[in-house]
Order: C-alpha cells, then structure tokens, then sequence
C-alpha cells in the first residue's frame, strides 16, 4: 500500500517538475528505465513469494539502474553501445516477463 | 540456451532468496518457532520502509522522466517537420513573385528598347532580328501551332517494385530530343520552358526541370511544323513509348493543337559567353 503510494508520488513529482535529463545523459535513459522495472517487477515477485528484503530491493534497484547505465556507455565508448543495449534490453525484458508471469500465478492461481 | 534459460528460471534476483535463507538460519539460532517457514515480509520497521518508498518513488519519477522526455522529444520533431515545410512553401511562393516581377521587368526592357530601335531603319531591322533570336533562344513568349505530348506513372507503379512504369528524367529527356529532332522550334515541359542551357534531371523522387521540381502528369507542350505530331510518332523514341504504354500501362498521349502559347524561360543569365563586338 505504502509502497504503491509512494510509487504515484514519484510519477506526480515527475510529470510535475519533469526534470530536464543532460544530453549526456539521455541515451542512458531508456536503459535505466528498464533495468528500474525489472528491479520493481522482481521486488513485487519477492513480495508475494514471502521472500521480500528491503535491503536487497534497495540495493538492487539502484545496482541495476547504474550497472545498465554503465554497460551501455562502456559500449558507446568501444563502439558496440546499440548492440549492447540490446542485449541488455532482452535480458531484463526476459527477467520481466517471467516475473510478471509468476505474479499471474500468485495472484490468478492460472 | 541454457544462458536465457538460467534467466528465464532464476528471473528473481538471487539475493532475495539469499537474504530469506539468512533470515531462518538466524531465526533458528534464536529458537524460534517460525524457523521452518520463510520469513515473512511486513513486520518491517520504519527506516527500512522509508527507504523503500523513497526508491519506488525514486522509481516513479524516473518513469514519468522518460515519459515526459520521449513525449516531448516527438513533439519538437513534429514542430520542426511543420516548420520546415512551411519555410518550403514560403520561399516558393517568394520565388515565384520575384519570378513574376521578373517577368514585368523583362517585358519593360522589351519595350523600351523596341521603341528605341523603331526610330531608325537600321534600328528596326536589329529588332526584328533581336525578337526572331528571343524566339529559338527561349527569351520571349511564343505561340503557334504544335503537339501536346503527356507522359505520366503507370497507374500501378506507386509500389517501389515497379519501376518500369515510373517516368525518369531520361524518358522527358529522350522524348524532348525526339521532338526537337522532328523539328520542333519550341518546347516547355509543364510550363517551364527549355532553352539549350535548361536541366532535366533527377533528384530524390522529383523531375527538376530548370531545377524547378515537377510533378506528374508531365507535360510537353512544343511548337513546330502541322506534321510535327506524324513525325514524332514515327520515331524510335516515339513507337518505343507507344510500345511501353501497350506492354506497362505508362500514361503517354501526343496531341496536335491548333495554338499553343510557351512562357518565355526563366534564367537567360550567360556567365562566361561574352557577344563578339561588330566590326
């Protein structure tokens, strides 16, 4: 519940203040926002196997987002930066996916 | 495989279950009785909570972010897509009322300078030598009788498979010097008259003629003996387009007309020729 309304209220303050993203960073962007949604989609997993950490969903999260962001400019700098993208986008897309199919299951029983 | 299917099975991250197995073990030191059940979540207190809204909120602001930035990343290029066209449209309408004036400018000189000439026998004979040269030169306005030759896309050609039923550069090309071989005096393609300087060329998906962009159906008006129509048909290019609207469906029709009326052309600057001066 908490954590649902603290969810709106990022998205609020985000379209409230859209923050302008730097130049440098926009490429970046998109990769954080999924490497994000993995790491929500896997906290929700968690939650609802029982195994819920607070500690490893912080850290997660952020890990992710700077992992993501960091794999794809060490890309950009050797010349493979879209390829590596893409890899990283199927990889947490898959993640997302069975994680999103396994809440189905907890909460449909289908 | 077996790399996505590690993925695919182990799609939660490892250290929940890690964090969980950790829970127990200290549980079962402790002697408590829920060791033989996971540790549930939900009794947590209120730092940890907080720092797990924060992150979620974290989360939601960077959604929104990528939301907002995308939205209005399309919404510049729309803008900029608008005012480009725009600018287009805008620099050809301005293009064409300096072509306008050109065209009053142009006829003022005629006139002052036929008046001036009249005054002299020789006078008159130079300016009746100078309006025969405007003539074949493409610098005055012409009229007579003549064909009207159209050439369009075969109706089934705007799929880029077909490109035998699109119209080129070269087939206006190959049709004008068809034209002028059967004697034509005087030619415009689509009002743009031709002079021995004036381009027909490709560019992009446009015909530029005088690099000015056409657009099908194209048409060539030229002026030139009664059997100008008879003589043009009779040529290899002439039966060829015939033939190719027979086999492709190309648009392609000759005409006679009884009376045509070609503008004069729009660029006649020479750069480089210089007149040689009469003895």
């Amino acid at each position: 519940m908490i954590a649902a309304i603290a969810l709106a209220i990022g998205v609020v303050l985000g379209v409230v203040f859209h923050p302008t993203v730097p130049v440098g960073l926009q490429p970046y962007l998109p990769i954080a926002v999924v490497a994000a949604l993995d790491a929500v989609f896997g906290a929700l997993r968690a939650l609802l196997d029982g195994v819920f950490d607070d500690k490893v969903f912080v850290v997660s999260f952020i890990a992710n987002v700077l992992v993501a962001a960091l794999i794809v400019f060490l890309g950009d700098q050797l010349g493979v930066g879209s390829q590596l993208s893409t890899g990283v986008v199927v990889v947490l897309g898959i993640r997302i996916f069975s994680n999103t199919a396994a809440i189905r299951r907890h909460l449909f029983r289908a | 495989m077996s790399l996505l299917l590690d993925v695919m099975t182990n799609a939660i991250d490892q250290g929940y279950h890690d964090a969980a197995e950790r829970k127990a073990e200290a549980a079962a030191e402790a002697g408590d009785q829920a060791a033989d059940r996971p540790a549930r979540a939900g009794r947590m207190t209120l730092g940890p909570l907080l720092a797990v809204a924060v992150v979620l909120a974290l989360a939601g602001a960077l959604f929104a972010t990528a939301a907002v930035a995308t939205h209005r990343g399309a919404a510049a290029a729309k803008r900029a897509r608008n005012q480009l066209v725009q600018q287009i449209h805008q620099r050809t309408a301005d293009a064409d009322a300096l072509q306008r004036q050109l065209d009053e400018l142009q006829q003022q000189v005629k006139t002052a300078r036929d008046s001036a000439l009249s005054a002299s026998g020789r006078g008159s004979v130079l300016s009746a030598e100078v309006s025969e040269l405007e003539a074949v030169t493409g610098g005055s306005v012409v009229e007579g009788p003549g064909v009207e030759v159209t050439l369009n896309d075969a109706k089934n050609a705007s799929g880029s498979d077909n490109s035998l039923g699109t119209i080129y550069d070269r087939d206006l090309q190959a049709v004008v010097d068809a034209l002028f071989a059967s004697g034509a005096e005087a030619i415009a393609i689509n009002g743009q008259r031709l002079t021995t300087r004036t381009a027909i060329r490709e560019a992009g998906d446009a015909i530029l003629v005088d690099y000015r962009p056409l657009a099908p159906p194209y048409r060539i008006d030229a002026i030139g003996p009664s059997d100008l129509g008879t003589t043009f048909a009779k040529t290899q290019t002439g039966s060829l387009y015939a033939n190719w609207r027979q086999v492709y469906g190309l648009g392609f029709t000759v005409e006679p007309r009884a009376a045509l009326t070609l503008p004069s052309a729009a660029n006649q600057v020479v750069h480089y020729a210089q007149p040689l001066e009469s003895p």
